[in-house]
């Protein structure tokens, strides 16, 4: 939670001494709120003042990451309960659960890393490998790890103490999330976790027993922690992370104010009631959601809610200015210009490759505002767009000169015509569902001209 | 022990769709937070019926249907057959950029379909809102006092068809692009005209997955926040979402496995579909329209899953 000046002035000392730099304890707050300045800087700070303080600033549900280098994750560091209210921060990991005895463990390790799309110019993947020791051989799980470790997957390993203690020396820079500390482990399980400076699956059965064990695991100077609270429904699952998420919200328990992990198989074990299950989580508040297993058909939609649901609400997800070629377009191809509101390109583009003809797209930049917002601003008019056209560079790339505008813009037409005197422009239909008709029509009336 | 509860003041209206009086709505907490609050009426599953034969419908959904598609009576009886709870026929045959067709065959399928069936009968026209109001407040008119379902009703076209709505008794749906306050204002003007709250459906604009699903989501839960929250009654009426037609026209759901292998099984719409309809059932859907009636029956599933009965054993979680 960010703090503010005048909150931040009550733990100082307010000896206005200046050694900071500032002029008063007061100045030097305000900076520290607007984050111009550190904490260190003032060195008069008593421990206790410097610990309420940490305490105070830090955010509802703790940050923590897991995996390093490509596969590094941040979880947590959520503040609202709707995503309108500003945005949700960090994508829940999706996962999938191995056991290192499978015989096809290495097929299965290659062919999740396959999956993958491209979107928006962002890779959608899967992050994570649920990996549990059911060979009971740390030589094994520590290969299975290894090589989900270089396929860039972020490691939660499940094992006994022991057999963690054996292969963490090898395994501990890959921050793996260990898993997992319950009621009768806890201890030796923090012990790892703080020796290998490792994140830790906390495991209890319902919220006051996730509580209790947390709240003895940050005595003993365990904090990154991820929450599993056992639940047996998806039901439960609801109602367990509800409660968890309002508990680190609106009642700041540190406590439970941290990621949750969800296993999409509570559900049921078909496909469909995974993706039900997942799909929950996703909306409501899991950080990581463990699958049996990926497969493209059911991870795509996953995926594809994933990025829906965590873009950030105020601010639209824009595509870059360019020509957009579909379906390998020739000289002779027809030119569409729109706006780069991603949603826009994704429709116009999708219903330009239902259509089935080659086309130009040229996406104008309007700062992520669609037709009519962009062209109610001034953004998206006839000299603009002129402009645009101009220095794009399509003109390189056709032999006509004749351009297809949104018709929700029609109105521009005389003026884009001024700006662009050697072109026709044509006005295109409203709705994006007309445009393979339009272009149907559009090559019927090419083919009877030529 | 570690439970918040959010304060809900308001609630929704309770709605009586179709002939046999079908309960939505209700509600006095978000979805499906039974720990918190109650809702009476489980969300309503619909499945899609056209008016001719779905030419432009993926072979996936097509399949499902396999030759009832060519009859739309039996294209509905099979509808019923799979668990759809309401039949939501689509008037492709008017569109002015198709067929062009006027009221007479409408009007004739909808008397069949009443006959036939005894679930709430939602018509969707072809969001033309004149040809609609034209094809709807026919309808209207021919079919009094039999609780049919007419959307989309837009302010475009809301001054010809609400006083018919309203003096034969139909339920209308109100249709605004994914905007709190347009929806507002249109419950505003549909009462105005005479329609009572408890006879319109919010209608809040479906984005598909992948394509603006999370603005419909959004204003859903806004939506949800001002009736619960803020106890708007105005906005405190139950949501329907045409789903099925945003998954089914993207090029994601649609492909096969044989063009796009990356895809994978060709069961991928159905999961768009089932993952979507979670998400807005969880944001406050009251009714779903779907394409696929495999997807009503994982959504069928879902529902009952969070509507079981072993709620003491939740305590433990709050
Ligand atoms: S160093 Fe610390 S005590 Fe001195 S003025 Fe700055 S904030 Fe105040």
């Amino acid at each position: 939670m960010a703090l503010s000046g005048i909150q931040i002035f009550s733990f100082l000392p307010k000896s206005n001494c200046k050694e900071c730099g500032a002029a008063t304890c007061l100045a030097f707050a305000m900076n520290l709120a607007a984050n111009k300045v550190q904490l260190e800087q003032c060195p008069h700070l008593t421990p206790e003042a410097r610990n309420s303080l940490a305490q105070a600033s830090a955010p509802p549900i703790r940050r923590v990451e897991v995996g390093t280098g490509p596969a590094r994750a941040v979880l947590g560091e959520e503040t609202v309960l709707f995503r309108h209210e500003k945005t949700f921060n960090h994508p829940p990991l999706l996962a999938a659960g191995l056991e290192d005895n499978r015989p096809d463990w290495e097929n299965r390790l290659n062919s999740w890393r396959e999956q993958q799309w491209e979107r928006v110019g962002l890779s959608l993947r899967p992050e994570m490998v649920f990996l549990t020791c059911a060979s009971q051989e740390a030589g094994q799980f520590q290969a299975v790890a290894q090589k989900a470790a270089e396929l860039d997957f972020a490691l939660a390993l499940q094992g006994s103490a022991e057999i963690l203690a054996q292969v963490l020396p090898s395994l501990a820079s890959a921050r793996p999330l260990l898993c997992a500390a319950q009621e009768d482990n806890w201890e030796i399980m923090a012990d790892l976790a703080l020796q290998y400076r490792c994140p830790l699956l906390l495991r209890g059965r319902g919220t006051e027993a996730l509580a209790g064990l947390s709240g003895k695991l940050r005595q003993r100077g365990g904090q990154d922690l991820v929450l599993d609270a056992q639940t047996r429904t998806l039901a439960q699952t609801l109602a367990s992370n509800v409660t968890l998420r309002r508990a680190a919200l609106l009642d700041k328990n540190q406590g439970l104010g941290l990621p949750i992990i969800n296993f999409a198989s509570v559900a049921g074990g078909d496909p469909a009631a995974e993706v039900m299950a997942a799909s929950l989580m996703i909306c409501k508040y899991a950080s990581i959601i463990v699958l049996s297993d990926f497969k493209r058909e059911s991870l795509f939609p996953l995926l594809l809610l994933r990025l829906n649901l965590f873009t950030d609400p105020q601010r639209p997800m824009t595509m870059p200015q360019g020509i957009y070629p579909i379906g390998n377009p020739g000289p002779d191809s027809p030119v569409f210009v729109t706006t780069n509101f991603s949603l826009t390109y994704f429709i116009v583009n999708g219903e330009i490759e239902n259509a089935r003809y080659p086309a130009w797209l040229l996406i104008m930049d309007t700062e992520g505002l669609s037709v009519l917002t962009a062209w109610a601003a001034g953004k998206f008019v006839g000299d603009t767009i002129g402009a645009f056209v101009k220095k794009s560079g399509i003109e390189e790339k056709i032999k006509h000169r004749q351009i297809i505008i949104p018709g929700y813009v029609s109105g521009i037409k005389s003026e884009l015509k001024e700006a662009l005197p050697d072109w026709r422009i044509t006005v295109g239909p409203r709705e994006a569902s007309r445009v393979p008709q339009f272009l149907r029509e559009w090559n019927l009336q090419q083919n009877d001209a030529n | 022990m570690a439970f918040k509860p959010l304060a809900c003041n308001g609630k929704t209206a309770v709605e009586y769709l179709g002939e046999k009086s079908c309960p939505v709505g209700g509600d006095n907490c978000f979805s499906f937070h039974f720990f918190e609050g109650a809702r009476p009426s489980q969300p309503l599953l619909a499945l899609e019926v056209w008016d001719i034969y779905p030419r432009e419908w993926p072979d996936v959904c097509c399949q499902a249907y396999g030759r009832n598609l060519s009859s739309p009576l039996d294209w509905a009886a099979a509808a019923l057959a799979a668990g759809a709870q309401a039949i939501a026929l689509q008037l492709k045959s008017i569109d002015p950029n198709g067929l062009d067709a006027g009221p007479e065959p409408a009007l004739g399928l909808v008397g069949e379909l009443l006959d036939k069936i005894d679930v709430p009968l939602i018509v969707w026209g072809c969001d033309n809102a004149e040809k609609d109001a034209l094809v709807l407040s026919t309808l209207a008119a021919r079919y009094a006092g039999r609780k049919l379902i007419l959307g989309p009703v837009e302010e475009a076209n809301h001054k010809r068809l609400a006083p018919l709505a309203a003096e034969y008794g139909h339920t209308i749906c109100a249709t605004t692009p994914i905007d709190v306050n347009l929806a507002k204002q249109l419950n505003i003007l549909l009462q105005n005209q005479g329609v009572p709250l408890e006879k319109i459906l919010i209608d809040p604009t479906t984005g598909g997955l992948g394509y603006g699903l999370e603005y419909t989501y959004s204003v859903m839960e806004r939506l949800r926040i001002a009736a619960l929250q803020q106890n708007d009654q105005v906005l405190a009426l139950p949501l329907i979402c045409h789903l099925g037609k945003e998954i089914w026209k993207s090029k994601e759901a649609r492909q096969l496995r044989e063009e796009a292998p990356e895809m994978g099984e060709d069961n991928r719409g159905v999961f768009m579909e089932i993952s979507a309809g979670v998400s807005l059932l969880l944001a406050g859907a009251n009714i779903l329209v779907l394409g696929h009636p495999q997807s009503l029956r994982g959504l069928r599933d879902f529902i009952d899953l969070l509507f079981s009965p072993a709620q003491a054993e939740n305590e433990l979680w709050l």
